[in-house]
């Protein structure tokens, strides 16, 4: 459900596939709707994961737990990270 | 608690069995090919296409055998080949037995991820030794690493190792030979009551907790040299610039290399045969021989080479990391096809042939992916219709090789675009489904094994001549015996000349004789079956423009798409020697070649006709044999012959009548 989640101008908040290279943050929560989605999360992807975005785009490539794995934009897309930090 | 006792066979009487498991990329390969060697046997499981390598390692005297189950992540599997691994583990599968004990494959490296699959498998009361793969690349990275603290936490044996080098092996040997079916660890269960999203984040929290307590970062944690060339090789440009030169490399290894053991094969088939007609009286077991037998097997076994430098290669760039990345930076232009980026690779090697294109798609996870990919392959042009283009190249420009090169080029498009097409309705059609979208490791690059990749090719190698020896030479048999099959007297031309014959000596007797030899072959293949199987299509074949000789060649070229040379050779009376030798002799005849009502045969719109059709349609039963084998039904190969021979067929219609309405001929 994309609509719950809002995303104001000061927010940090973001869906995985917008951000940009070279950025660590933090995973806020996973729409779990994408099966494939699964598989991202018995690599290691969870709630308060911090994780790096080595390359943006489609496909793209997220460290995660010292590996670095290709995703779709459109798995991604239901990934909810806080870039804060 | 031991779930082994439970078994139907005692465990005293039998070979104990230990399963091999862990993540991909893990070094399960290099460390099941360490511990077993030649030993190892490849089959399918029992109902299924997942393949299932089994061998056997000797330990004081102790023969254990140990099964390499697909990679996995997670023991709640999403794909057909971690369903098996589960079901194998646990016991629920009905033909394969449980294991006595697992061997969990962990990665130094990413040790959090690793324990998340050994704790679901220690939870599933399989006793474990783990084997702490890869501590040189930790090493690397900075990560110390406390095994004995591990172990203790575990409470199962485990043992550090390098399976590249063998570092740890006898360790891990030693482990094996210890471990008893009672020794399950008493692991603390991790626990998780409420939904799916939080199975992951329970067992995560608790590996993470462990992972920390065992490993101490002592320097700097990244592997820079994997990032670097990942800049390149990832880039969405600079990466499909480096994939096309990469697969330039391969190709020119596949068609350049391999031309020189292809001739020796060539040679050595040729020489057998020549060997054996000499030894042999002459008649039909001699003829059986030498064309069923081992001109089949011949004609077949010459793209081994091929297949074997293909899989050689696939298994290093594997290896090596890369293929992994081309998946990558394929992902996004195949998914306009509705195929996923490890659909490239198969498909782009069934330019040599589809037989290994179809073997390789095994790497593709999602089972509709990999049908759609299979069943499209046999449309890329293959290494056996190069010979086929060149003659009807020649045939329709003659003196001029540019034009010829363009319908060289246009023959090759033409099946790419044709497959992409075909992927593209199946997608949407009968094997409907979302593409599976990319989720895939890029594993840090390392040496390559030459070891492994021999390996592969032994075991790829093996299947294929099984194939060729089996189905492949009973299917060349049974269309030599069609064109041979019933014989009849010689035509009465023949017999008049062969009394000429006596009264000539020298090159003139010689040069009749020749001319006897192929007269008789010509109408022995025109009185064969294979000769009235193509009369009696003719009616169905002449909207193409072909008439009932081109219908033999068809006929004859199932067995491999190049034999409608020599076929049409032997139907236009140039003799098969001639058309190897000096194959424009054989294209002027054909050239020649007229209708009993004096109108040419091959004309342009004919060939044009027959090119169209030899691109598309699936003359190639060895291909049908090898996708029923890795579809595991008939219904697949059906589809595939079908579907290929309904299109090769529109398209020749409408091409040999657009040409005629416009007047080309």
């Amino acid at each position: 459900m994309e609509a719950t989640v809002a995303m104001t101008t000061h927010s940090t908040r973001c869906r995985l596939d917008q951000v940009t290279a070279g950025t660590c943050c933090t995973v806020e929560s996973i729409e779990s709707g994408e099966i494939a989605i699964q598989r991202l999360m018995a690599m290691g992807l969870c709630v308060g994961r911090q994780i790096e975005i080595i390359r943006h785009g489609n496909p793209l490539i997220v460290r995660l737990l010292g590996a670095r794995i290709g995703v779709s934009a459109r798995v991604a897309h239901h990934v909810i990270v806080d870039c804060a930090s | 608690m031991s779930s082994c006792c439970t078994a139907d066979e005692p465990v005293r009487t039998r070979a104990r069995r230990l399963a091999l498991v862990g993540n991909p990329n893990s070094g399960k390969t290099t460390l099941f090919n360490a511990l077993t060697g030649l030993r190892a046997q490849t089959a399918n499981y029992p109902g299924t296409t997942v393949e299932r390598r089994t061998g056997r390692l000797t330990l004081a005297g102790e023969t254990i055998e140990l099964i390499d189950l697909p990679g996995m992540y997670d023991l709640h599997a999403l794909s057909e080949e971690e369903r098996i691994a589960v079901d194998v583990l646990t016991g629920h599968s009905v033909k394969v037995p449980k294991p006595d004990a697992a061997i969990v494959l962990a990665d130094a490296a990413n040790l959090s991820r690793s324990l998340f699959l050994i704790s679901q498998i220690i939870e599933s009361n399989v006793p474990v030794i783990v084997a702490l793969n890869m501590m040189d690349i930790a090493e690397d990275a900075g990560l110390e690493i406390n095994t004995a603290q591990l172990a203790r936490e575990l409470g199962c044996p485990l043992v550090p190792i390098i399976a590249r080098t063998g570092r740890g092996l006898d360790e891990l040997r030693r482990a094996i030979q210890q471990i008893r079916s009672s020794s399950v660890p008493a692991v603390p269960v991790v626990t998780c009551t409420a939904c799916n999203d939080c199975r992951f984040k329970t067992r995560y929290a608790w590996t993470d907790a462990m992972a920390g307590r065992v490993t101490q970062l002592t320097g700097q944690p990244r592997n820079l040299w994997t990032e670097r060339i990942d800049h390149v090789l990832t880039h969405p440009v600079g990466g499909v610039f480096v994939f096309f030169a990469v697969m330039l490399g391969f190709f020119f290894l596949i068609f350049q290399i391999a031309r020189i053991p292809m001739d020796m094969v060539d040679t050595l088939f040729t020489g057998l045969g020549g060997v054996i007609a000499r030894h042999f009286p002459e008649g039909d077991l001699r003829d059986l021989l030498v064309q069923g037998v081992i001109g089949g097997m011949g004609g077949i076994l010459v793209f081994l080479p091929q297949i074997c430098i293909l899989f050689f290669c696939l298994s290093l760039l594997e290896d090596v990391g890369y293929l992994a990345r081309a998946a990558f930076v394929m992902d996004r232009l195949m998914r306009h096809v509705g195929l996923p980026g490890k659909a490239f690779v198969p498909l782009l090697s069934a330019h040599a042939c589809a037989i290994p294109a179809i073997m390789a798609s095994r790497v593709i996870e999602d089972k509709r992916d990999r049908l759609v990919t299979i069943l499209v392959a046999p449309l890329m042009s293959c290494s056996a219709r190069i010979p086929v283009y060149s003659m009807l190249a020649a045939l329709l420009f003659a003196r001029d090789p540019w034009r010829a090169s363009l319908v060289f080029t246009g023959a090759y498009l033409l099946g790419v675009i044709a497959a992409l097409a075909a992927a593209l309705v199946f997608k949407r059609t009968i094997l409907r489904g979302e593409t599976r979208p990319l989720v895939l490791e890029l594993p840090a690059y390392k040496w390559p094994s030459l070891r492994t990749a021999v390996l592969t090719v032994v075991d790829r190698a093996l299947v294929f001549i099984k194939n060729a020896g089996t189905v492949i030479l009973f299917i060349s048999i049974v269309l030599w015996a069609l064109a041979t099959y019933p014989k009849g007297a010689p035509p009465p031309e023949a017999v008049a000349m062969q009394q000429q014959v006596a009264s000539l000596t020298g090159p003139a007797a010689e040069e009749l004789q020749t001319k006897i030899d192929r007269l008789v072959r010509h109408h022995a293949l025109e009185n064969s079956v294979a000769g009235r199987i193509g009369r009696f299509v003719e009616p169905v074949i002449r909207p193409l423009g072909f008439d009932w000789q081109i219908g033999i060649g068809i006929i004859s070229s199932f067995a491999a798409r190049e034999v409608i040379v020599s076929t049409l050779a032997v139907v236009y009376g140039v003799g098969e020697d001639v058309a190897k030798e000096n194959p424009q002799s054989l294209y002027d005849s054909l050239r020649r070649a007229e209708r009993s009502d004096g109108s040419k045969v091959f004309t342009t719109a004919t060939c044009a006709s027959l090119l169209i059709y030899y691109v598309l349609a699936a003359q190639c039963l060895s291909t049908q044999v090898v996708t029923r084998r890795e579809t595991n039904s008939w219904k697949w190969p059906a589809l595939q012959l079908g579907y290929m021979s309904v299109m090769a067929y529109v398209a020749s219609l409408v091409v040999f009548h657009v040409l005629r309405a416009l007047g080309v001929s």
